[in-house]
Parts: C-alpha cells; structure tokens; sequence
C-alpha cells in the first residue's frame, strides 16, 4: 500500500504540468459540485429554526374555482385564516399546525423617537412549536394571547440592538405601523435561507390584519400553512385527512370549492413550486442528475486521456510486474489507488474552494425573488457546511469521478500482453 | 500536406479519440447552452411596450382600529376618497410628472387578473392580463400606441371611456387589433349586457424581460368607469419622476411622509423603484442565466485543459520527429500550424456529428423555445457557429502553448540521442 502512495506521488513529481492540469479539472469538477450539493442542502436539510423540515409538509398557496369548473380557470393566492384553521389546524393526524403570513415591511418605532422598517409575520403560538428559535430573553407568545387578541411581540436581536440597543427588552413597548405592542420575546437573528420561519417581528395573528385581509368569499388571505408530523411515514395518513377536510369544507362553501394541486408539498417539493404551478419534480432531480453528470463527465474524459498516455510511458514497467507475476486485479487496483489518490487531493481542494465561493458568492448563490426586498442576511452558519454528510457526498463524488476517469486506463493495464508490452508496442 | 494530417491523426487515433469524445459532449452542450442564452437574450432586446425609468410604486397602508388614531370610515368619510386625495397630494409636487391608481397592473407583477374580450366571434387568449388602471397609468408607463399615439393620446382615450388593447389580441386569428380601432362592439369580462369601444391598439406590453411580446396580450381599461369600490388603499399607486429631478425621491418622500402623507387612516407605508422591483421580479431568471455562463466557462476550461495535457504529452513525444522536420527546412510557423491544423481538424469532423445530435435535439423539442418553436434554421446555425469558435479558441490557447514550446525546439539538441 505505502509502495504505492509513493509510487504515485513520484509519478506526480515527475509531469508536474500533467498532474496540475489533472489536478486542477478534478478540484474544479467536485467545487462545481459541492457548490450545487452545499447549496441545495442549505435549503433542505434540517437546521435552525426550521429544524424539523425532514417531517414537516407545507401548503403555501391556495386555489379555488366554481364549483364543477373544468375550465381550468382559478383564482389563486394564499389562504385566509377561516381556511387554514378549518382545513388544516384541525388535522387530528399531525403533531402541529401552523398558520403564517408572508413577511410585510411595516414600520418599528419606539415612542421615544427611534424607528425602523423591519418584516414582519403575524402567526399563531404553534409556529414556536414547529421551527425552535434560539430565545435570548422572553418566551413566546401563548394561546391566550393568541385567542384573546393580545397586542404581543417577539423580535429579532438586531431588531432590538437598533431600537434599544441592548437584547434583554421583554416587557417594553413598541408601535408597529402606529399601533402599540409589548415585545415578550427577542430571538436569535433568522437567516433568510429559512424561508418559512423567516422575519423580524413575528405578531400573533389576531393582533394583525390577517383575518380582516381576506377576498374570495372568506377563502383566500395571506395565510400559508406548515404542518408537523410526528414521522415521515404519517404523510399519507395526513393527506387524506387535508382532503377529507377539503371536501368537508367544500360542502360548507356556496358554489365554490377550494383545491390544493397536490399540496401538502415536502420541503424539497416546496423548494421548487412556484406561483400557483404544479411543480415537476421530476424534472428538477432530472435536471440535477444531468448537470452532475456532465460536470463529472467532461472533466473525467480528460483525465482517462492523461491517465492513459501516462500508463503509455509507463508500459514497460508493467510489464515487469505482470512477468514477475503481479495478476491482472492487483495491476487494476494499483492504478485505481494511484489515480484515487491524485482525485482525493485535488477533491479535498475542490471542497475548500466550494466553501470558499458559498461565503464569497452567497448573494449571488442564494438571492432569489422571494428574499430580494426583505431586509434580513442570508446568512450560513458553520454547522450547515461542516457536516459529516457534506465530507461524506464530497468523497462519493471522488470515488465516482475516479471510477469514471481510471475505469478504463485500469482494465487495459490489467491486459495488456507482456511480451508487447516491454517491447514498447501498443497493446 | 493535407494527406499527411489526415495520416497523423490516424495514427494518433486512440488519444484523439478521447479528445475527440470530449470535444463532441461539450459541443453539444456548449449549444444547448449557448441557444438558451441566445432566446433569452434575443427576448430581452425586443421592444417592452413599457418604460420603468424613473417610476416609482408605492404602497399604502391603513390604521387599524387597535391604533389611538383611528377614526371609523362612514358615508361621509372614505377610504377612496383619502385615496383620491394621496394621489392629488402626490402630484403636486414639483418633481412628479405623472401619478396613477390601478390593479394587478404594473409591469413586473406576479400578481394578475385575466379578461375576456369578444369581438363577433373572435375571443381574446385565456392569458389576456387585465389592467384596470386611472388615465395617468398610460403616462407613468409610457404606454405606446401601435400607429404612434402618444401616452398623452392614450390617457385621453382612456378618459373618454373607450379600452385599450394589444395589437396582438387576435393573433391566432391574423387579426391585428389596429384594424379593429374604433368598433363599438366589443364585450368585456364576459358581460354581454354592455358594449365597449376599443380606442387604440397598443405596442405590445410584454409581462417581463424574458417573455417575448408575440405571447403577451393585455388589455387596458379606466378605473374610473366603475363603482368606487374599486379605489382603496390596496390599489397600486405608481409615480413617474421628471426626469431631470429623479434624486433622493424616495428618501425625500419618506422624510415627508409623516408631515404630509398622512391622511385620517391613510399611510405611506413603503416606496420601492421600479429598478428594484424589475431586478428582484426576474432574479431568478437572471440568475439561472448567470449558472449557465458558469457552467460554460467550465466547459471551456476542460477543453483548454484537456488540449493542453494531450498535446503537451504529444509534443513531448513527437520531440525528435518535429527536430528532424525543422531539420529538413520547415519553419516555425509551419510547425506551428501543423499542430494547430491537427485540433481544429478534429473539431471539424465533431462538429459535423454535433450537429446531427443538435438537430435531433431541437426537433424532439428539448432546447429552448423562442417564436413558438425549437427549430429555428437561422437560429441553430448561429449557435452552432458561436460554438465552433468559442471551441476553437480554446484549442487555439490549449494547443498554442505546447506549440510555441515545440517550434523551439533545436534539431541538434532533440536528435542528438539520434
């Protein structure tokens, strides 16, 4: 084995230019890669506040038509608080619903002078049950409040650093849009990348507009809804109950009925639906596929071409080892490792440079039109990109890309003809 | 000469076949990439309809009664008329040129309505927008008319009651709507009770940047011809600034919001530019078209270092044969030229074959679409060229650097071993 790391590495020494331009479409093929891997783990993966992605399905828009309308035409927004809380907080299957508003601007200020524009949601006491905010001081508002109207707020730490600027303001007032609050609460700043627990200020909604905000016969509103199983496997048991409800409601409705065009959505299903449209979510992972694969393919083609005319300088040696009796498999593992180790270095730089272009790109990476007017960071924190899963996913690419590139330069060492071979003829 | 090429890359078959298989998965992806970038940016260039410079949008909110400022709206107090009177407060000021109430309107809205517009038996597509708007609307835009009205012309028209359409309205008919200037027998939003005139026919107003003017259809129609239900604080309230006095208009606005803009239960609540709204509207978009140029610039790197690694070899090899052929009077240059003549070659014969892919792709539809098909001639040739060129560059610097290193070479030194 150490034989030959070192036979590698000399062999490495010896073309320094071929091993560089080896090296380098390697490191860049697993950057591009771990840049597209990093990136859509951020937006998926567990992490805080939205620790519970994985078991959470989510019904963000809302539809509805005549009823029996086979026109296709619709109206569609989000969904008003009468529809969330009749077709979806009385889910009997789920851990935990959730009503939120879409983050609004509105204007922070303090009697004292000081004042602010931050986003702001107006939700119900589930939704700190359903994402777990880190709190510096306070505590979330209740159901009582939530039921009794009371004029209560939970704010961000910048939210209070620039208003107070101190953290610990529970129990003092503040006006949002000129109407008196209480803060009970200041949170951890959320980065934007939370696209779901993501504010500044988070109201209970009976505090707000959001029941008075409502159009369509009392259906559509500004309200999405989150819902939290206690497992996975409880999916199915939930969409039937959202559709048993549905109907329910529907029943109850004049002439109009609601529909979801296949919502409840996991986080991935989510991620990718835009508007009122039905995602394709096989043409997204489609697409992922394709991308990796021509990222691996292009640069793995040019390394079996190098790794070959390298093996071609090299025929004379191998023929030694074959005449003194290595076998075919032990010649294919040596080039495998050989050529293994020049992709594990240059994948080992490629994921510094993946990391490096997250932080210095991540406007670029991550700016979308969903976050492009508020007001907040999309911030990344370490935990999200020190994962063992990303090093993990960062060496399974390698080791595909190394099958991909040493495939064949190894199956045509392992048979090639001694006698030819040491004669310097091409096998 | 050309015989001898020929031979050479024969004989050289099975590293050229590597380069050969690189060459031809880049090419077609470079095309596919390189046509979806010339759709899109084609679309980009066409005539908007609109114009956004200098616009503003501005959102309006209102007291609740949780707030100690609240009064309650009544017969003799309304919101439209707190609304009504915004609008005139905004438009006395200096710098305002032209200020605008409307619904589901403005360009760069993910936000519409739809609408029905019958002509005897012509109907307007499903995807007709809906733009209920006051006169003004068509002069903070800068709407155009299809025979050169001016938005002066088209706010007039407005007033007068008649409705503004797309010239493309009945494409699918080969209609275009200026023929159909100044019939009174149109039906709007399904309603067979009451007939309209269409006043003008409209450039087309396209929904965005990436949508091609040919697909998007509008309607335009006054707001003041209905109930005043219609004008509330959720309406649209969009500004066009002089020109010349478009500095700080939204800090200055905001600086005054409190002193002037607040009307009983009416507020300022936020002021966005239409150059912020157009950049966020379409950043995905955008940056789609962004990964793409990566991704090409990835490619071309490959290629680069590809040709460089095989051809650095391929020199090194060849060292003697090129010093026995300097040797034999060749010049530099022709050394030069006979390496570079090997890669280009080689991409001649793949392009070939790329084409043949390209082709079949396009026909089954999978690149992108652009005047209502994939298979445009003048178009796929196009790209195909840009791809044969930014591939040839990249051989041109991928296999110039070993090339320069071989025309150095000293026939004494090389083949003194000989």
């Amino acid at each position: 084995m150490r034989l030959y790391f070192q036979q590698a590495l000399y062999h490495l020494r010896e073309n320094p230019v071929i091993s560089w331009i080896s090296v380098l479409g390697t490191a860049l093929s697993i950057c591009m890669i771990m840049v597209i891997v990093i990136t859509l783990r951020v937006r998926t993966a567990d992490c805080e506040p939205e620790v519970n992605r994985s078991r959470s399905l989510y019904v963000p828009n809302m539809s509805y038509r005549a009823k029996g309308d086979k026109s296709g035409s619709s109206a569609n927004s989000r969904m008003s608080v009468q529809t969330g809380r009749e077709c979806f907080k009385t889910l009997t299957t789920a851990e935990a619903v959730t009503l939120v508003s879409n983050p609004v601007k509105v204007r922070v200020s303090l009697p004292a002078g000081a004042k602010m524009s931050a986003d702001r949601v107006q939700t119900d006491e589930a939704f700190w049950q359903v994402f777990q905010f880190r709190f510096l001081d306070g505590k979330p508002f209740t159901a009582a409040d939530l039921n009794s109207g009371l004029p209560r707020a939970v704010i961000g730490a910048s939210v209070a650093r620039r208003l107070f600027g101190r953290t610990d303001v529970s129990g003092q007032h503040i006006e949002l849009n000129h109407v008196d609050f209480q803060v009970c609460g200041v949170v951890a700043d959320v980065s934007m990348l939370a696209t779901d627990a993501y504010a500044q200020v988070w109201i209970p909604y009976t505090a707000g507009d959001a029941e008075a905000n409502s159009w369509g016969n009392n259906l559509m509103g500004p309200m999405r809804a989150v819902i939290l199983a206690h497992s996975r496997a409880d999916f199915p048991a939930i969409r039937e109950e959202c559709e048993r409800l549905r109907q329910k409601y529907n029943d109850a409705q004049d002439g109009v009925e609601v529909f979801y065009r296949g919502q409840p959505d996991t986080q991935f299903t989510h991620l990718y639906r835009t508007w009122s449209q039905e995602p394709d979510v096989q043409g997204v992972v489609l697409r992922y596929v394709v991308v990796m694969l021509i990222l691996l393919i292009v640069p793995a083609i040019n390394l079996s071409s190098m790794t070959l005319s390298r093996m071609r300088k090299r025929m004379a040696e191998i023929g030694v080892r074959k005449a003194f009796g290595a076998t075919a498999n032990e010649l294919m593992r040596q080039v495998f490792l050989e050529n293994l180790l020049l992709t594990c270095l240059a994948g080992l730089l490629g994921l510094a440079l993946s990391y490096a272009a997250t932080f210095v790109l991540n406007g670029f990476l991550f700016g979308n039109s969903t976050n492009a007017y508020l007001a907040g960071e999309t911030s990344l924190t370490a935990g999200d990109l020190l994962s063992p899963w990303i090093f993990l996913a960062a060496f399974a690419f390698c080791l595909l890309m190394n099958l991909l590139s040493a495939g064949i330069p190894a199956w045509r060492a392992s048979r090639m003809n001694i006698v030819e071979a040491i004669n310097g003829r091409e096998g | 000469m050309n015989k001898k090429l020929f031979t050479q890359i024969r004989n050289e078959w099975r590293s050229n076949l590597w380069l050969a298989l690189e060459l031809l998965v880049v090419s077609v992806v470079m095309w596919y990439i390189i046509d979806l970038l010339y759709c899109r940016l084609a679309t980009y260039m066409e005539p908007r309809g609109f114009d956004t410079e200098h616009c503003y949008l501005i959102t309006m909110g209102v007291l609740t009664d949780k707030s100690p400022d609240y009064t309650p709206y009544s017969d003799t107090h309304k919101q439209t008329d707190e609304v009504r009177e915004l609008v005139e407060r905004l438009r006395r000021r200096p710098e305002v040129e032209a200020v605008s109430l409307s619904q589901n309107s403005y360009p760069y809205n993910g936000s519409n309505g739809s609408a029905e517009v019958d002509y005897d038996t012509l109907h307007a597509p499903r995807w007709t927008i809906r733009r209920i708007v006051t006169p003004d609307f068509v002069r903070v835009f800068r709407y155009r008319g299809a025979r050169g009205e001016t938005p002066e012309q088209l706010a007039e028209i407005l007033e007068r009651g008649d409705f503004l359409a797309s010239d493309n309205l009945y494409r699918k008919y080969s209609v275009p709507m200026t023929s159909l200037v100044g019939k009174k027998e149109f039906y709007l939003f399904g309603d067979t009770a009451q007939m309209y005139r269409l006043g003008a026919a409209l450039q087309n107003v396209r929904y965005d940047d990436f949508s091609q003017a040919r697909s998007s259809y509008s309607m335009v129609f006054n707001m003041n011809l209905l109930s005043d239900d219609w004008i509330h604080a959720d309406n649209e309230l969009c500004v066009r600034v002089r020109a010349d006095r478009d500095q700080n208009f939204m800090e200055n606005l905001k600086a005054d919001s409190e002193k002037q803009f607040r009307i009983g239960n009416l507020y300022i609540s936020d002021i966005k530019s239409f150059k912020d709204i157009r950049r966020s509207f379409q950043q995905g978009e955008t940056s789609q078209m962004r990964n793409l140029v990566v991704g090409m610039g990835f490619l071309l790197l490959n290629i680069f270092l590809g040709l460089l690694g095989t051809f650095w070899f391929r020199t090194q090899q060849r060292r003697g044969e090129i010093a026995l052929h300097k040797a034999m009077g060749a010049t530099d240059g022709a050394v030069f030229g006979r390496l570079m003549s090997e890669g280009i070659f080689l991409l001649l014969i793949v392009t070939v074959l790329a084409v043949v892919i390209d082709i079949v792709l396009a026909h089954f539809e999978l690149n992108s679409w652009r005047n209502g098909t994939t298979l445009e001639w003048p178009r796929l040739l196009f790209c195909v060229a840009a791809t044969f060129v930014l591939i040839a560059a990249m051989i041109g610097i991928g296999i110039g650097l070993p090339a320069r290193r071989a025309m150095k070479v000293q026939p004494a030194e090389a083949l003194h071993d000989e």
